[in-house]
């Protein structure tokens, strides 16, 4: 059974189709790519699901469970962790705050028990084990005490995926999880995310501009434009799609849509 | 000229103060959630115990109590009669009163939390300036109520005598410090709370619903149980202190509950530092001093008549204040710290390796 279920969903903003009538579903343990022209529905697409907003009509159904609806933090709960693609850190507190907020049921969380140290104190430890790991992952774990004013812009996008990685995700939506992390950083961010799929059997969707980087990375991709899923298939048969490349390239009239491979396949290369 | 009743007044208005700036910096430093209508959880706490010791002394003139001092037992509990009758209860039974007083400040705790849990629900709703908004009119309705309602308070009049539960004790001086002594240990075990709330993992939990609530959200956590539980928790601990204060003033009386008071516990929290206990703490005693001084009464022991009204004096002071303040250190006096738990050590621990 597919971990992740989405049928006929809609979102409209007063009229306009954000999202308009997507189904595709993903299996457990995929690492899949989500990618579209700027305005194609993509974060959107990632609101409906992790509940920030309702679709205006359709279903999407976690682990057998219907979630339309829910709130973000049952969804959360449920194992289903999102990114945002402009950080939103909690600005007054430091990056090693940032990283602990998000694993569950942590004891000291109840203001009864936060009143004895002594009882979640062996918790704490172990959670801070867990972040010491996970940002040294991210090269964060030097500025794990500083605030997160202080961090680079790139650093803070990091930081935003290190905190997914803090909860109990069965699967993670990240929405440009590289974008403006330096290259080196960012192929390792994705080396990272890899290496968790394939370690831990996560499911990752995962939102990118960079095709060269996240072709080299995922099972497949779907491509989304003016909120619809136009495609979806293996890396090599997208950089040969007309569709797709007319997508992201054409301007969406249609023209290079009938060309085969040539000019514009290498447009896909050249984009790297 | 005997300064005795002075001090152990301000160490008694500290406490007060204290106890309410921690608390509204627990709701507003750390939580983000503007609590406008502090002085009406004060107010349930000066009302819980008004009712607790006139109803326990009414029915104790009844008894034998009553017959051993040869008092009349108490028809209205808010007769000048009764308030005599009271103070004559009061002093002659200290084990009395001690049951009386704990049991308004465990009584008084409880009706504050679940009034300030009800109350978070507009925190649910709107957002902070309407919350701001919502809870001042809450607290000023409240008071146009029981003013009007002699059920509560003895509405417009007030409760008369509501003995000090240290009035057994002959020396004024000797009950006004040891008094002073009471409030100061409450203020104390509250300061211990909300350092070892603020410095928990619920402490980074209501930070990080301030700095952003649908991030906090996003990230599994149950924002309106956390707005629920800060907002009982605060106003348990203003209550509180309106126990102690009308146990100190020895009346209860709606007019006394002005948003002021609340103004007055906001400034303490910008001035010392929000989402910093020790700077809350700090600014609470300055604040406390301006206020205790900036009176007719307070000057006049120094033979000071100063041609105007100096209650308007003290918001110029407290104005001028927190304008230099903004001007030139908007943190406050002790700018707020990182969440101190075991996991910093950790990494403290491997930087110093």
């Amino acid at each position: 059974m597919a971990l992740l279920e989405v049928r006929g969903l809609h979102k409209d903003f007063g009229g306009a189709a954000a999202v308009a009538g997507v189904d595709f579903t993903l299996e457990a343990g995929a690492l899949v790519g989500l990618i579209g022209p700027n305005g194609s529905g993509k974060t959107t697409l990632f609101n409906l699901l992790s509940g920030v907003l309702r679709p205006t009509r359709g279903e999407i159904y976690f682990d057998g469970q219907r979630i339309d609806g829910l709130s973000p933090d049952r969804i959360f709960r449920l194992g289903l962790v999102r990114t945002f693609q402009v950080p939103r850190l909690f600005r007054h507190m430091t990056t090693l705050e940032n990283a602990l907020l998000p694993p569950e049921d942590q004891l000291g969380e109840s203001p009864w028990h936060a009143l004895w140290p002594k009882r979640w104190r062996q918790q704490e430890l172990a959670l801070a084990h867990k972040a010491r790991a996970v940002l040294e992952t991210f090269r964060l774990d030097h500025a794990a005490l500083q605030g997160t004013t202080e961090l680079s812009g790139g650093q803070m996008k990091l930081l935003e995926a290190a905190r997914a990685l803090m909860g109990r995700a069965r699967l993670l939506l990240f929405d440009e999880p590289a974008a403006g992390v330096a290259p080196a950083l960012a192929r390792s961010v994705f080396d990272h995310l890899r290496r968790l799929q394939r370690e831990t059997g996560m499911t990752l969707l995962v939102i990118e501009h960079r095709l060269d980087v996240l072709f080299e990375y995922v099972d497949d991709a779907i491509v989304m434009d003016r909120g619809c899923i136009i495609a979806r298939g293996k890396p090599a048969e997208l950089a040969r799609d007309p569709r797709v490349i007319a997508a992201y390239f054409g301007g969406g009239d249609g023209q290079h849509a009938g060309e085969p491979g040539g000019a514009a396949g290498s447009g896909v290369t050249a984009m790297g | 000229m005997n300064l005795t009743p002075l001090i152990a007044s301000f160490l008694v208005f500290y406490g007060l103060y204290l106890i309410l700036s921690l608390s509204l910096n627990l709701e507003y430093g750390y939580a983000g959630q503007p609590n406008f209508g502090k002085v009406f959880f004060y107010s349930v706490g000066a009302y819980t115990a008004g009712a607790v010791t006139a109803h326990t002394l009414r029915w104790a003139s009844f008894g034998p109590m009553g017959e051993a001092l040869g008092l009349p037992p108490v028809a209205d509990i808010c007769s000048a009669a009764a308030a005599v009758v009271r103070e004559q209860l009061a002093a002659a039974h200290p084990g009395l009163m001690a049951v009386i007083f704990l049991t308004s400040l465990v009584l008084a705790a409880l009706l504050g939390a679940a009034a300030g849990y009800l109350l978070s629900y507009p925190a649910l709703r709107v957002r902070e300036v309407y919350l701001a908004m919502v809870l001042l009119i809450v607290a000023e309705i409240s008071r146009s109520y029981v003013r009007a309602n002699s059920a509560i308070a003895c509405g417009a009049h007030g409760l008369v005598g509501v003995p000090n539960p240290l009035l057994w004790i002959d020396d004024p001086g000797v009950r006004g410090y040891a008094y002073a002594a009471a409030v100061l240990a409450v203020a104390g075990i509250v300061y211990v709370v909300a350092q070892r709330l603020g410095n928990s993992p619920f402490g980074r939990v209501l930070k990080a619903v301030r700095d952003d609530e649908l991030a906090a959200q996003v990230l599994g956590k149950r924002v309106a149980r956390i707005k629920g539980q800060v907002m009982a928790i605060g106003s348990g601990m203003a209550a509180v202190a309106g126990v102690l204060y009308a146990f100190h003033v020895q009346f209860v009386g709606a007019e006394d509950f002005i948003p002021v008071i609340t103004f007055n516990v906001l400034a303490m929290v910008i001035l010392g530092g929000a989402a910093n206990h020790k700077g809350v703490a700090l600014g609470a005693l300055i604040l406390t001093a301006v206020d205790r001084m900036s009176r007719t009464s307070f000057l006049a022991l120094f033979g000071l008549q100063p041609p105007f009204d100096v209650n308007y004096l003290r918001y110029v002071i407290i104005g001028a204040l927190l304008v230099v303040l903004i001007m030139f250190r908007p943190q406050g006096l002790l700018p707020e710290g990182p969440v101190r738990t075991p996991a910093v050590e950790v990494f403290q621990r491997r930087g110093s390796a």
